[in-house]
């Protein structure tokens, strides 16, 4: 028996309805969450922009510090340049391989991961180590690698008896191009395979079914139903991998400085060369623009390119579907079918595939796992091993793979340097670098987590209105951050910022914004508008709809975006190189490389112990959170 | 509790008009349907009455007060979803809660409704459990009883029956409609399930292309369609509708339909006309029989026989059209038998082949 309702008319006591608050009208409420993050934008990457590009404009005298409008003679000059040609191909080569190589390499990864392998969870974080260690620490890694004289590839080789006197790795300039090149996918490669991943676990599993049913094999099921299902994906990796190797610099900076002789002089660095180098800013910034301008095109042309097809067949929908419109009556009435006939063949006329691959296959895929754990772990055990050797034996040659005896001593003079007293005057710097990071990696993370999450639930549940702004807002990924770097020079000094934590925090803003608002965008699409229809009922206003509903709802998408923002500041090099010059504010990139340049041999060890504390919290954070990273950026992301 | 009327409600996004000049009065303790296949604006009139869309033109009235440009939260309405949208992060209780919270019902009082509404609704060793741990039904049933608590004046339900199975689906309307009555609050309902809307509703609003097309109680509306599209739309399955020729001849109507003349009461027309006029004539399957043929009625060969259980539906084709009637499933004709075909004669409806309206 089901108890009775009764319905006691007015039991509910209610408080008196509360006094009429002004409410937004619904149609400005969008508009009013994108606006701080517009502005901020706006003030971050469009005044810079601007600024950058009427430096372009001009130039300096270096010795007067006076400024003369040239018009385009900039440009003219860099474009009848020969070394800016060279440089241009170079980008391109480098570009291209690295592109191409990654896309195979972040793929083959992304499958592996996707396939039924033991330890998987464990695997996909060990995967994403490369990428969320900061592009200093991998150059110094693979730099000393390749050392010609101290380098662990050397001590292999002579152990092992392959060669008999060492190489210089980085001394020839095509070796050490293809090697800038290897170690920049090696870097890169993760990020392809976080987005295919989500991509594939997107994927209906019924697919693959329908498909084996149909009786394809592994290998025609991967390039008839895998690839076509990622074609949006891999449109995004296209861009995103294409526009971050062009704009490629740390390693650069890190393992070559553009050498030998201008071997490794790409673009990026030529811009760098001479506009912090020989200080002619305006030949920087036309260099530069011209850097963002190949961006651009590029990301365009992929955009026709993998899109057109769609396209097409979508004008044939529509043109079939007026075609169809039928009046009321006509579509009522059933015309009986005539009887079939077609007469299918028997299927037994037909061959039937031989089974047996997927033994085959599970093979294989362990094989290919045990590669990638090779892959990505083993550089990092040796940074780990390293960090462990006394500086006097990293630096003798010939070179040994294996220490004779393990210490602690680098650790003790990077955290505790009053304690070990050896330590030299970088070692000192550490602590508060790390410090220094810390605060501007927090700061950067919640600013942009609370303007990125305000402007993405704008644009989601925006109409056409502001998908122009969103657009302009994702073209903001083409400028490569070199180009606001001079502007922020510029500006900062005038505003006594240069040099302050404060500064930084804002350049990363730069940087970041765009992303952290299109990752939360994407995310918040994806939570049913009637959740938040349902609260308004419930007797909330817009906005405690969304802050007691819709921001619980996005948590995982919220942890996703500052796990981005927090990886990319507390990685992010150049900016702080050129922004800050003293200890107050230089960050741990900037503190590691500060030791390439006054290397002392007893400081070896400890460089290798400050790179090994520089990775640890975003390798910590990426283990820790993959789960998250992988659904959170499927939405479409990234770090740069 | 209040009446809910709408006065000329009309809605149009851009160019694209989604309501036009809604019209309509529900009264008290009313449980009325918006009925109609989707795109005919019924979402968009329940959302307008919810306050989650405003009118372009045209008032809404809920008892003597306009509620026009008022927020949800000011309307002391609740809504069932189609995807139920209950708060995925908070639990049963919680979810049901909630709304009183806001509403700043004190602790104990939201406490007692909370149980009372879980007792009724069966939810009771639920209400630990968030969203994302319960079937289907269950979901079904936190979301109505999270609109119960609220004890709102008006209930509304877009589609909530939609995501449920069969069998769910008609014990869960069974239900709603008790709760409603029980209750005696006023509601309204939208589906494209004319079945459902049938069951259900004190009267149902059929919908087109954001025009009401016909507001009348469920039997009214199945038995006395004013234009082609109800008579479609209401009864599954559908009405057949053969072409025709009408004449009217004292007190009857003379059809000529496939070279027969059949011979209607005058009761099936709603208008007069002068001599012969084009129509289409509609019928319902379930009066539609099948008997011997005979040289004065309209024949047919058979070409399927679909037993249903109780009876069973026969197709015939008739010069290459097919219509659908019932015959007792134990005396079912043989497919590809020829056979005769009864009216019964005082539900026949004809349609002015043009303006698709009754004759």
């Amino acid at each position: 028996m089901r108890p009775e309702i009764s319905r006691t008319s007015g039991t509910l006591e209610r408080a008196a309805p509360a006094p009429k608050r002004w409410h937004l009208p619904a149609a400005f409420v969008p508009a009013a969450l994108v606006t701080p993050g517009l502005l901020a934008v706006l003030l971050v990457i469009g005044i810079p922009l601007g600024y950058s590009f009427f430096v372009s404009l001009n130039r300096t005298n270096v010795l007067t510090h006076r400024w003369h409008f040239v018009g385009l003679a900039n440009y003219a000059a860099a474009l009848t340049d020969p070394d800016f040609f060279a440089a241009f191909e170079r980008t391109i080569l480098f570009a291209g391989g690295a592109v191409l190589a990654g896309l195979v390499i972040g793929i083959g990864m992304a499958l592996v991961l996707n396939a039924r392998i033991p330890g998987r969870g464990f695997m996909r974080g060990l995967v994403l180590i490369p990428w969320a260690m900061s592009p200093i620490a991998v150059g110094i890694l693979w730099s000393w690698i390749f050392n010609g004289e101290y380098g662990p590839l050397d001590g292999i080789l002579l152990d092992l008896g392959v060669i008999h006197h060492s190489i210089y790795w980085l001394g020839g300039g095509t070796s050490a191009f293809i090697l800038v090149a290897l170690v920049y996918v090696w870097n890169q490669a993760p990020l392809t395979c976080l987005l295919v991943l989500g991509g594939l676990q997107s994927m209906p599993e019924n697919l693959h079914k329908a498909a084996r049913v149909d009786g394809a094999g592994p290998w025609r099921r991967f390039w008839r139903i895998t690839l076509p299902w990622l074609r949006p994906t891999l449109l995004l990796v296209l861009i995103l991998t294409t526009i971050n190797a062009i704009m490629a610099f740390d390693l650069f900076w890190i393992i070559t400085q553009g050498g030998p002789g201008d071997s490794t002089t790409v673009i990026s660095w030529l811009g760098y060369v001479q506009a912090f180098q020989y200080f002619q800013f305006g030949q920087g910034a036309a260099i530069l623009y011209l850097l963002t301008l190949l961006c651009l095109v590029l990301a365009i042309a992929y955009f026709l390119l993998l899109l057109a097809p769609e396209r097409r067949r979508m004008k044939r929908v529509q043109a079939a579907q007026r075609a169809e419109a039928a009046p009321l009556a006509a579509s009522l009435r059933v015309r009986t079918p005539p009887p079939i006939a077609i007469r299918f063949p028997p299927s037994a006329a037909r061959p039937v595939p031989r089974g047996g691959g997927e033994a085959w296959g599970q093979t294989a895929t362990r094989i290919a796992a045990l590669l990638m754990l090779l892959w990505s772990a083993l550089p990092v055990l040796w940074l780990l091993l390293m960090s462990l050797s006394p500086s006097a034996e990293l630096i003798r040659s010939p070179p040994h793979l294996i220490p004779d005896h393990l210490t602690l001593e680098n650790y003790r003079a990077i955290l505790f340097p009053r304690v070990s007293g050896a330590a030299s005057v970088e070692a000192r710097r550490v602590p508060y670098a790390i410090w220094n990071s810390l605060i501007v990696s927090t700061f950067v993370t919640v600013i942009n987590v609370v303007l990125g999450s305000l402007a993405g639930y704008g644009f989601a549940i925006a109409g056409r209105g502001l998908r122009v702004s969103l657009w302009a807002l994702m073209l903001t990924r083409m400028i490569p951050s070199l180009v606001l770097i001079l502007p922020f020079y510029i500006i900062f000094r005038a505003a006594g910022l240069l040099d302050t934590r404060t500064g930084l925090v804002l350049a990363y803003c730069s940087l970041i914004l765009p992303l952290s608002i299109w990752i939360m965008k994407g995310y918040l699409e994806g939570i049913p508008a009637t959740l938040e229809q349902a609260a308004r009922m419930d007797g909330c206003t817009r906005l405690q709809a969304i802050r007691k509903v819709v921001l619980p709802v996005a948590r995982p998408g919220i942890i996703a975006t500052a796990i981005f923002c927090f990886l990319v500041s507390w990685n992010e090099f150049v900016i702080a190189l050129i922004l800050t010059s003293t200890p107050a504010s230089q960050t741990i990139p900037v503190t590691i490389a500060g030791f390439l340049a006054q290397l002392q041999f007893y400081d070896y060890g400890p460089m290798f112990a400050a790179s090994v504390l520089a990775v640890v919290p975003p390798v910590l954070v990426t283990l820790f959170f993959q789960r998250a990273l992988v659904t959170g950026m499927t939405s479409g992301s990234v770090k740069g | 509790m209040a009446s809910v009327s709408l006065e000329r409600m009309s809605k149009s996004y851009g160019a694209v008009a989604a309501l036009q000049a809604l019209e309509m009065r529900i009264g008290n303790g009313e449980f009325l349907t918006l009925l109609g296949p989707s795109g005919c604006g019924k979402s968009t009139a329940l959302a307008c009455i919810a306050g989650l869309e405003t009118p372009t033109a045209g008032r809404i009235l809920f008892g003597d007060r306009d509620v026009t440009r008022l927020e949800p939260h000011q309307r002391d309405i609740a809504m069932v979803f189609q995807d139920y949208a209950l708060y995925p992060h908070m639990t049963v209780r919680e979810n049901m809660l909630f709304g009183l919270q806001q509403q700043k019902v004190g602790r104990t009082e939201s406490e007692r409704e909370v149980a009372r509404a879980a007792d009724v609704l069966d939810l009771g060793h639920l209400l630990d459990r968030r969203p994302a741990e319960l079937s289907g039904g269950q979901r079904q049933r936190v979301a109505v009883g999270r609109a119960v608590v609220r004890n709102p004046s008006v209930f509304l339900m877009d589609e909530p029956l939609s995501n449920l199975d069969a069998a769910l689906r008609v014990r869960t309307r069974t239900e709603i409609r008790r709760l409603q009555r029980e209750l005696g609050v006023t509601a309204v309902f939208v589906t494209h399930d004319q079945e459902e809307a049938m069951v259900l509703s004190d009267r149902i609003a059929v919908m087109r292309g954001g025009v009401l097309q016909q507001l009348g109680r469920p039997m009214d509306v199945y038995r006395d369609p004013l234009n082609l599209f109800v008579a479609s739309f209401i009864g599954s399955p559908a009405m057949n509708i053969l072409e025709a020729e009408a004449r009217l001849e004292g007190d009857a109507v003379h059809v000529r339909v496939s070279g027969q003349n059949l011979r209607l009461p005058h009761t099936v027309t709603r208008t007069s006309w002068e001599g012969t006029h084009k129509a289409l004539l509609g019928i319902r399957p379930t009066d539609l029989g099948v008997a011997a043929p005979e040289p004065s009625s309209l024949c047919g060969r058979v070409f399927l026989v679909e037993p249903v259980g109780p009876f069973a539906y026969v197709d015939i084709d008739i010069d290459g059209w097919t219509i659908k009637g019932t015959c007792d499933p134990d005396r079912a004709p043989a497919i590809g038998d020829v056979i005769g075909i009864t009216f019964i004669s005082d539900r026949v409806c004809l349609f002015d082949p043009q303006t698709e309206v009754r004759l």
